[in-house]
């Protein structure tokens, strides 16, 4: 601020100093006639070792000045380096929005990384700018664009000069670099909180432990379908990885604990459970009825066809040569067929949730469960628990390593502080200011007051 | 007159004019910035196959106008917080669309049209345009047209591509004193269409992974098939169990309601049932007695053939399907009608049955049996409330969740629909510096246009006003404008004025008459020019045989010698050699002492020096 104050104190004295001196000479012009005019700008000291001095001292002094001055303001070219970027899409396939780079969100997210004091996010984004660093034309199609490199520009206000300008621009630039990993490159994790097991019936952990593998099962086969050679560090595949998840949930989860539980008839609240199941069975069976009814109606229309009606079942159409020729289409028998077959799927997976059902309730009520063997279960669960999550790390990290090799570190930043030219500019400027001021201040105290 | 010399009066003013035209070009400079507009655009591409049909992906007009609806403008002045600082139909009115046509396209077109096939092609790719004005900046023209072509491609989405949303209606379902059942049949049913939405997401893109939460529709469909198979059926389950309702005559009511509207519905389609057979057989009928059962391929690809018809996209179900589908349809709702009836016959009997403990007093009561009798009934009353809030906890915030996954689902597809072909740039609607030229040229030219116009026109009343017609000098009234001129100003050094006056031309005018007087005087003035010749000097006839000679940049001595040669010419003149001329010769030069105008000519005056040209000797 001071500084500020200086540098346009400095430059209003050497400013008024040649008005003034510009002003006194046109004054006093016509208290001359020419001749003296002109031997007056003749005779003038056009090289003064003290006007050297004073204009060099003052020179020197508004470097100082204007050094702080430019420190104030800084810039940093963000580049996006993932191949979305070229269709001005962010990493995740949606619209890329150069103005997110200064949004309430990171700049928040700065001020609180860097835990800078005394700065709201509104005063702070007031002293950032950003622009596309080369920006094409709507013309025509070849002056188009899609802009990958952007500057963000900070200039320090009066609000904020008490923060260091190269701090604050590094601060936004790694809160937009998090930021960005952080909404638009994949993530996944699976419920960071630990379910209470013991509240829970031993068949719904299971459920609970299927659901939670076929995440992971989910997770990797994505990423295995944007690339399914990638290999990591430690030489895992994501199908490899799906493989050993894939083996753990039908073995350990499906099979070992399912069929301890089941053979076992391990329940935490027998009534309720069996209760459960029935109902279950009760709403599924109204569900398998109506399946039933319907799959029986789609049987009666296909026979309801007549024969003569379903004897042309070609209608006309062209090949790739233009070549028409009559093709078989579907037709009401060829839907109502698909339907039925789909009805008849439905109402057999209706029938194996009774069965599946049936069989657990039978087997509670047939067992008595011995508490060693509710201990053992319990131990499993734990175990696999902990297997499951060990397996979520692994595909986060397969995840990460993939994105970093990938992105290419997608955003990459290059912060440019003060230039030896933008530092010498103004100095010249103000020195030639200056030193013509000088001159034209003595010249006009060779003018005569009087005529 | 003076000749018509354009670079005489281009000098003259040329340094106001340049001064001027400067000035106002700055000014213009200034009015043009103020009044310039940023315009930040866009050039956008929509993918879609349809778009060139001038349709949307659902078949639906494609109506691009739609970027600068209010629907669109209100959540971007919601987003960038300029609510209550710009009105939205004010933005909306600084966005521009233009239409890019393809011109091969265009062309084809032309020549369809031209052979009288039809031919749709509409545009699919826009320039959209947003202007700031010059105190708002090039930056604000730019985060607006970001803004609305955000919202724009996730509205496109939502409303021509991923069009059904999985809404949440049970929020806060536990605050309407909906019966316990009654609350269940509602999160089922909102499970049930949450799942629909999320498996038709499924089949649309399998492995797609919201960047925000973290998961995609297929673990979302997980999750809520999780809590319908434990939380939902174990709610069920009790309520069932105990018999839990709120009101058990209200419930009884409505089921029975339900069976009743349930028998209606079943006496109407098997009314429609029957009428639809007949249809179907008469239809058949009908077709076999006309002969169009009997259509051979062979005849339909003549007729094909004729008509050269290669598009054909409408639908091509037949009635006769259409019959068979209706038959099929309004059976399936009869029958599924039947089951719901059955189903609410097991809810009634459910919640009427008699455990036995109460001895009976349930069927009179408007209390459920449990409810009478259950020591259990309260605290399972409590734990199922307890549970159902949980449970619509856990729903809302998995809703929160597809909703959020769903918002970035319908970004990438807006942005997979339509494509950016180039990134916003931002132009100036006026070349401020290029108009700023013209101004200064333009400006320039008719200055000088006005300055050789005032130029002539000075010239015109110079030679009326201030020419003496006789010696073609200026006149008196020159010298007397000249001399209130130059009162407030001090004489250049070299400045020699010199005046020479025909002291006997009063005696000339009566003895040689007035006509030889003239004379004298024309032939004074051409010796005086040719004099002079090329040195900077004014001539002035004051009148009475006065003449004045206005001199710079000289000196006495040169002046001195110039009148001397005008004497030697007077001496040796060819004519009016009877003439005796007496004329005053007095010359005054400025030098180091600053004067006046009027001194100087006072001094010229007081040095006056008598001269006689007599000639008559020569005679």
């Amino acid at each position: 601020m001071i500084t500020d104050i200086i540098q346009k104190l400095m430059l209003l004295i050497v400013g008024v100093l040649f008005l003034a001196s510009v002003a006194a000479i046109l004054l006093r012009f016509k208290n001359v006639n020419r001749t003296e005019r002109t031997q007056i700008f003749k005779t003038a000291e056009y090289l003064n070792a003290w006007m050297i001095l004073i204009c060099f001292v003052t020179t020197m002094l508004y470097g100082i000045v204007n050094h702080f001055e430019l420190k104030k303001s800084v810039h940093a070219i963000i580049s996006l380096n993932y191949s979305e970027a070229s269709q001005a899409l962010n990493s995740n396939g949606t619209r890329y929005n150069m103005a997110e780079i200064i949004s309430d969100e990171v700049v928040e997210r700065a001020i609180r990384k860097g835990a800078l004091k005394n700065v709201t996010t509104k005063q702070l984004k007031n002293c950032l700018y950003v622009y596309p660093c080369v920006q094409g034309g709507v013309g025509d199609e070849t002056q188009y664009h899609i802009s990958t490199e952007f500057a963000v520009g900070y200039h320090a206000s009066k609000d904020t000069a008490h923060l260091d300008s190269e701090n604050v621009i590094k601060l936004i630039t790694s809160a937009y670099k998090e930021y960005y990993i952080e909404k638009y490159t994949d993530n996944f994790s699976l419920d960071s909180e630990k379910p209470d097991f013991s509240k829970m019936e031993y068949m719904d952990i299971v459920l609970y432990f299927d659901k939670e593998a076929q995440s992971i099962l989910n997770y990797l086969y994505g990423m295995a379908g944007k690339n399914p050679s990638f290999v990591t560090e430690n030489g895992s595949t994501f199908n490899s990885i799906a493989g050993k998840v894939f083996d753990f949930k039908e073995t350990q989860i499906n099979q070992n604990l399912r069929s301890l539980i089941l053979q076992n008839g391990i329940v935490r609240d027998r009534d309720g459970y069996v209760g459960r199941l029935s109902y279950q069975n009760t709403n599924v069976d109204f569900d398998r009825q109506k399946n039933h009814i319907s799959y029986l109606l789609c049987n009666q229309a296909v026979a309801m066809y007549s024969e003569e009606m379903t004897r042309i079942v070609l209608v006309p159409t062209w090949d790739k040569s233009g070549k028409y020729y009559m093709g078989r289409t579907k037709v009401g028998i060829d839907e109502l067929s698909v339907m039925a077959t789909n009805f008849s799927n439905y109402m057999a997976s209706n029938e194996k949730e009774i069965m599946d059902n049936n069989l657990i309730i039978n087997k509670i009520l047939s067992n008595h469960q011995g508490a060693q063997l509710s201990a053992s279960a319990d131990a499993l669960i734990d175990s696999i628990y902990e297997d499951i999550k060990g397996f979520e790390k692994e595909a986060i990290t397969a995840g990460r390593e993939y994105f970093r090799h990938k992105m290419n570190q997608c955003i990459a930043v290059s912060i440019y502080g003060i230039s030896l030219m933008s530092e010498l500019k103004p100095l010249v400027m103000f020195a030639a200011l200056l030193y013509l001021a000088l001159v034209l201040f003595r010249i006009s105290k060779k003018f005569p007051k009087k005529a | 007159m003076k000749n018509f010399q354009i670079f005489r009066y281009l000098k003259k003013f040329l340094p106001f004019i340049f001064i001027f035209c400067l000035l106002a070009t700055c000014a213009v400079y200034l009015k043009l910035s103020r009044a310039n507009t940023y315009i930040a655009s866009e050039v956008i591409h929509y993918n879609d196959e349809q778009a060139e049909k001038g349709l949307a992906p659902t078949g639906e007009k494609l109506d691009v106008n739609e970027i600068k609806s209010s629907a669109v403008m209100s959540k971007v002045v919601d987003k960038m917080g300029l609510t209550g600082i710009y009105s939205v139909d004010s933005l909306i009115s600084r966005i521009d669309i233009y239409p890019l046509e393809d011109v091969d396209k265009v062309a084809q077109k032309e020549a369809k049209l031209e052979e009288g096939e039809e031919y749709i092609y509409k545009p699919s790719t826009f320039i959209v345009s947003f202007a700031a004005t010059s105190g708002e900046g090039p930056d604000f023209a730019r985060t607006v047209l970001d803004e609305i072509l955000d919202v724009y491609f996730e509205q496109f989405s939502q409303k021509y591509v991923n069009v059904a949303p999985a809404n949440n209606t049970i929020e806060n379902l536990n605050q309407n004193d909906y019966d316990f059942i009654e609350m269940m049949e509602l999160i089922d049913t909102s499970i049930d269409n949450a799942l629909a939405t999320l498996y038709q997401r499924m089949e649309q893109n399998n492995y797609y992974r919201s960047t925000e939460t973290g998961v995609s529709f297929a673990e979302l469909a997980d999750d809520f098939n999780y809590l319908r198979q434990v939380k939902v059926s174990s709610l069920f389950s009790k309520i069932f169990k105990y018999q839990i309702t709120k009101n058990k005559s209200i419930l009884v009511s409505d089921y029975t309601t339900r069976i009743d509207n349930n028998n209606i519905s079943n006496e109407k389609d098997k009314s429609i049932v029957e009428d639809v057979v007949t249809v179907i057989d008469a239809y058949v009928t009908k077709m076999r007695d006309s002969g169009n059962t009997n259509i051979t391929y062979e005849y339909i690809l003549d007729n094909l053939h004729e008509r050269n018809v290669q598009d054909y996209f409408s639908d091509q179900t037949v009635t006769y399907d259409e019959l068979i589908y209706s038959w099929r349809d309004h059976n399936e709702s009869k029958e599924h009608a039947i089951i719901d009836s059955a189903y609410c016959n097991y809810i009634l009997n459910t919640f009427t049955a008699c455990t036995g403990y109460c001895g009976g007093a349930c069927q009179f009561s408007a209390e459920t049996c449990s409810e009478l009798c259950n020591v259990y009934y309260a605290s399972a009353r409590a734990e199922v409330e307890q549970e159902i809030d949980s449970l619509l906890e856990q729903l809302t915030s998995l809703y929160d969740t597809t909703t959020k996954t769903n918002n970035e689902y319908n970004k990438y597809l807006g942005a997979s629909y339509i494509s950016v072909l180039s990134s916003a740039s931002i132009r100036e609607s006026v070349n401020v510096p290029l108009y700023t030229a013209i101004v200064f040229i333009f400006l320039m030219v008719l200055c000088c246009g006005s300055a050789i116009v005032l130029g002539r026109v000075g010239d015109i009343i110079h030679y009326i006003f201030y020419t003496d017609h006789l010696t073609g000098f200026n006149n008196r009234a020159y010298l007397d404008k000249f001399l209130k001129g130059k009162d407030k100003k001090l004489l250049d050094d070299g400045v020699v004025y010199c005046m020479t006056d025909i002291s006997n031309l009063v005696h000339i005018n009566t003895e040689h008459s007035r006509d030889a007087g003239d004379e004298i005087i024309k032939m004074f003035a051409r010796f005086i020019k040719e004099a002079f010749g090329k040195s900077k000097t004014d001539f002035i006839y004051n009148g009475n045989g006065s003449f004045v000679m206005l001199t710079e940049e000289s000196d006495h001595i040169t002046v001195e010698d110039i009148m001397r040669l005008f004497r030697l010419w007077l001496d040796e003149r060819d004519e009016h050699q009877n003439v005796v001329i007496e004329y005053k010769i007095g010359i005054a030069e400025t030098f180091k002492v600053n004067k006046t105008a009027r001194k100087l000519l006072s001094e010229a005056i007081e040095n006056k020096k008598s001269y006689l040209s007599d000639l008559r000797e020569k005679l």
